[in-house]
């Protein structure tokens, strides 16, 4: 085959390979760049983009530059309409590839099937990972998405839960939700259930929502692809109530019954827009009203979840909390200890083994969090942290070891956010203090040597309080970043280990896209990858422009 | 030759800074939150007098934001409308995603969720002032702090600012809640109240509360509420599609 014939047949896998470069490299460094540095990252991306347009010669460049910003164009076009209903998706593209093969034909000159493969390899790419979602490229590969399938203005982000798997021992299922598409004829099924004995109580307002109710679903691997099924009851009680309940706290109450073996979900306001008017313009009792409201949701929510799945009261190690007091067996030792927790976070290691030889409960009350210390130590409040109004201490904790000494820290989302340590001394002691307002702490991925700390952190040089997922380690006093993710709407994240016992998972919701994604560190380096393909096209341009000794 | 090395270390070196700077400690930040606030013996006396005064208003707009942090999550009630005293009230109210209008003339009273209007219990108080000045008279505050003078919207405010110490089961607080959560109060919050420096007037208060939540934990709460637009006159009318879903249901 003469060389000629080889470059000929070669060509359009190079361009269409090209185009999906160029694709990438749009969003995971581009963007990157905009988004992290803000003006000095738009000085960057001129700079990369000149060096790109003049290592190569007059005749290359125009070539380059048209099939580039084709190629950019249909990645970016394509996902315009993809949220629009299945049969208008098909016609938009049908009349988006004939525009776009004309303009192609006219602007970029080449042949029309190469055009056509490009579009469809692009088009291909965005199927497997939206661009809107492409960013998390560059540090995980995209395990699962879920879809609520509802344009429903009353969840802005679809709760996702993860729980052990019966079937599949120290690994999770995810626990979300999906709306419900009633189907004919079961409104009447419904009504008919309704005049039996033993209907679910709620049913009524069940068949009322019909259009607004959701299925809680379970995710698990399947043998291709992932399977999506009604969760069985023992997973669901192994939640509490707020793992999926929590949705517009405490505005909204979530319902939920058993309808013919599966799962449903609705929603209701918890006071009527008239009740919730009089409490703002009642400021002197607006406070002791909204505490009302949320005790009285909270109260419901559990109910209705406890009724559900006929779980009791929240065990942790053995340890309840109740009526004031942590008490329950630890160790084979009976624990009964006066607090003024009314939410039990769990049992950590807090202090030292040489200092306490068992892990300390933790517990959170009204603006505060308290560790207690468990057999074969007396039991006893060791420590109590407070907050402030300024800075309310809310759930929203992490618990991380930082220094990878087996002792666990607290990553406090205060405004601003602090990692927090209890001394030998029982004493808190502040180790960081966050310089930005808005960022926040999500969870972390344990590993020896201090644990990897998954948060939310603004750009660099930008006092916008849009946050972007990163990795850090805490060295040195300081937050060093492992890897930065440009994508701005994940929220709800949680590790779990869904399809590996032993590499965590990140699990996510896309705020205001009603999308869950698992998310899994990336074996492909996908953002080296691109990088050095900047550096290949940069280099193939210069070894041309010798070649033919064209000048700039 | 050398043009060419200097791009690529020029390229790698940009990528490398794809992850940005580490991120140092600022325990300046966390100070900064503390407003510089100075105790006031004259200042109930000063909201008293600005709350006795706003009895002259027939009629106010008012914006008003509900904003509740629980978990991961803060979520907020807006409302924004008028009101012309004694007993109308017109009222865009946002909750969630969902936009709801209320509409009151006396005991005519409606809220519209998506495209229906239905009936509902009539607004009884609908001077903000009013509560409180009920709450201050009930249970005085023991101190009152002055903050640094504010400007809300347009008006120089004196701004003050007192704790309200609420005892178990008052205010109103459901009483047939479990065991455990009414176990929950009492419970503290802040008043910060904007009077204008001018005339007097009352422009804005803050509410800033926490609850403990049985199973869930602190629920934390800030509520504004801004009033303006005094004795403008207002036209409050019933609205066309309410009219129009009486006449026609």
């Amino acid at each position: 085959m003469t060389s000629a014939r080889l470059r000929r047949l070669l060509a359009t896998p190079v361009w269409v390979l090209y185009s999906l470069w160029a694709m990438l490299f749009y969003q995971l460094v581009f963007t990157a760049w905009t988004l992290q540095y803000s003006f000095f990252g738009v000085l960057g991306v001129l700079a990369a983009s000149l060096l790109f347009l003049f290592s190569y010669g007059k005749r290359d460049r125009k070539t380059m530059v048209r099939f580039t910003l084709f190629s950019l164009a249909i990645s970016l076009g394509i996902p315009s309409f993809a949220s629009e209903p299945l049969a208008w998706v098909v016609v938009d593209y049908i009349v988006f590839v004939l525009f776009a093969l004309i303009l192609g034909v006219w602007l970029v000159r080449m042949p029309v099937v190469r055009l056509l493969l490009v579009i469809a390899v692009i088009t291909l790419a965005e199927l497997w990972v939206p661009l809107s979602d492409m960013s998390v490229l560059s540090h995980f590969g995209v395990e699962y998405t879920g879809h609520l399938g509802s344009q429903d203005s009353q969840i802005p982000s679809i709760p996702v839960a993860a729980a052990p798997d019966p079937a599949r021992p120290g690994l999770d299922e995810v626990v979300t939700l999906q709306a419900h598409r009633p189907v004919k004829g079961e409104a009447q099924e419904l009504v008919n259930l309704l005049g039996q004995p033993g209907a679910p109580a709620g049913l009524q307002d069940a068949i009322v929502q019909l259009q607004h109710s959701y299925d809680v679903v379970g995710v698990t691997p399947g043998r291709f692809g992932f399977r999506v099924a009604s969760p069985a009851m023992s997973v669901l009680r192994g939640l509490p109530y707020h793992a999926i309940g929590l949705v517009d706290f405490p505005f909204t109450t979530s319902h939920f019954l058993d309808v013919f073996g599966k799962t449903r979900m609705y929603l209701s306001l918890s006071a009527n827009p008239g009740e919730l008017l009089q409490m703002a313009l009642s400021p002197g009792h607006l406070a002791d009203g909204i505490a009302g409201l949320s005790l009285q949701t909270a109260a419901d929510e559990k109910a209705n979840w406890d009724q559900l799945t006929g779980r009791g009261q929240t065990t942790v190690d053995g340890l309840t909390l109740s009526q004031g007091y942590l008490s329950g067996t630890y160790a084979g030792v009976p624990v009964r200890v006066k607090t003024s927790g009314v939410a039990l976070f769990g049992v950590y290691r807090m202090l030292s083994s040489a200092q306490f030889s068992s892990p300390q409960a933790v517990l959170e009350g009204n603006n505060l969090i308290q560790v207690i210390a468990l057999p074969p130590a007396r039991p006893r409040v060791l420590a109590t942290l407070k907050g402030s109004f300024s800075s309310p201490l809310t759930t929203d904790v992490v618990f991380a070891d930082v220094a990878g000494t087996g002792v666990d820290d607290l990553l406090v989302n205060t405004v601003p956010a602090q990692i927090l340590r209890l001394t030998p001394d029982l004493s808190w002691r502040t180790l960081w203090v966050s310089g930005r307002r808005s960022f926040r702490f999500e969870t972390v991925f344990p590993q020896k040597g201090g644990d990897l700390l998954i948060a939310n952190s603004p750009g660099f040089d930008s006092d916008a309080p849009t946050r972007y997922l990163g990795g850090y380690l805490f060295e040195g006093g300081q937050l060093v970043p492992q890897f930065r993710v440009y994508h701005n709407d994940l929220v709800s994240l949680h590790t779990v280990h869904v399809t590996s016992a032993t590499t965590p998972e990140l699990l996510t919701s896309v705020y205001a896209h009603q999308e869950i994604m698992l998310l899994k560190p990336s074996e492909v380096p996908w953002l080296a990858i691109v990088e050095g393909g900047y550096v290949l096209v940069i280099l193939i341009g210069w070894i041309r422009r010798f070649r033919r000794g064209v000048t700039p | 030759m050398s043009k060419r090395w200097l791009g690529m270390i020029a390229v790698m070196a940009v990528g490398s800074m794809l992850t940005g700077c580490n991120l140092v400690s600022d325990p300046a930040k966390l100070t900064a939150v503390q407003t510089q606030r100075t105790m006031d013996p004259l200042g109930l006396q000063s909201i008293e007098t600005s709350l006795e005064g706003m009895n002259a208003i027939q009629t106010y707009s008012l914006k008003a934001a509900m904003q509740v942090a629980t978990g991961r999550f803060t979520r907020e009630v807006d409302f924004y409308g008028s009101v012309q005293l004694p007993a109308t009230i017109s009222m865009d109210e946002t909750i969630g995603g969902s936009d709801y209008l209320v509409y009151q003339d006396g005991q005519f009273a409606y809220y519209k969720d998506e495209n229906r209007w239905l009936p509902m219990q009539p607004l009884t108080n609908l001077k903000p002032w009013d509560s409180l000045l009920q709450l201050l008279q009930s249970s005085p505050p023991k101190v009152v702090y002055q903050l640094p003078k504010q400007t809300v919207v347009s008006w120089n405010c004196n701004v003050y600012q007192f704790r309200d110490r609420a005892r178990a089961g008052s205010g109103g607080l459901a009483s047939s809640l479990p065991g455990d959560s009414v176990r929950t109060v009492p419970r503290d919050a802040l008043y910060t109240v904007y009077i204008d420096a001018n005339d007097g007037q009352l422009r804005q208060i803050q509410v800033q509360s926490t609850v403990g939540v049985p199973g869930l934990g602190t629920s934390s709460f800030t509520g504004t509420t801004l009033m303006f637009g005094y004795n403008v006159p207002v036209k409050l009318n019933v609205p066309d599609d309410l009219l129009a879903q009486i006449e026609n249901p």
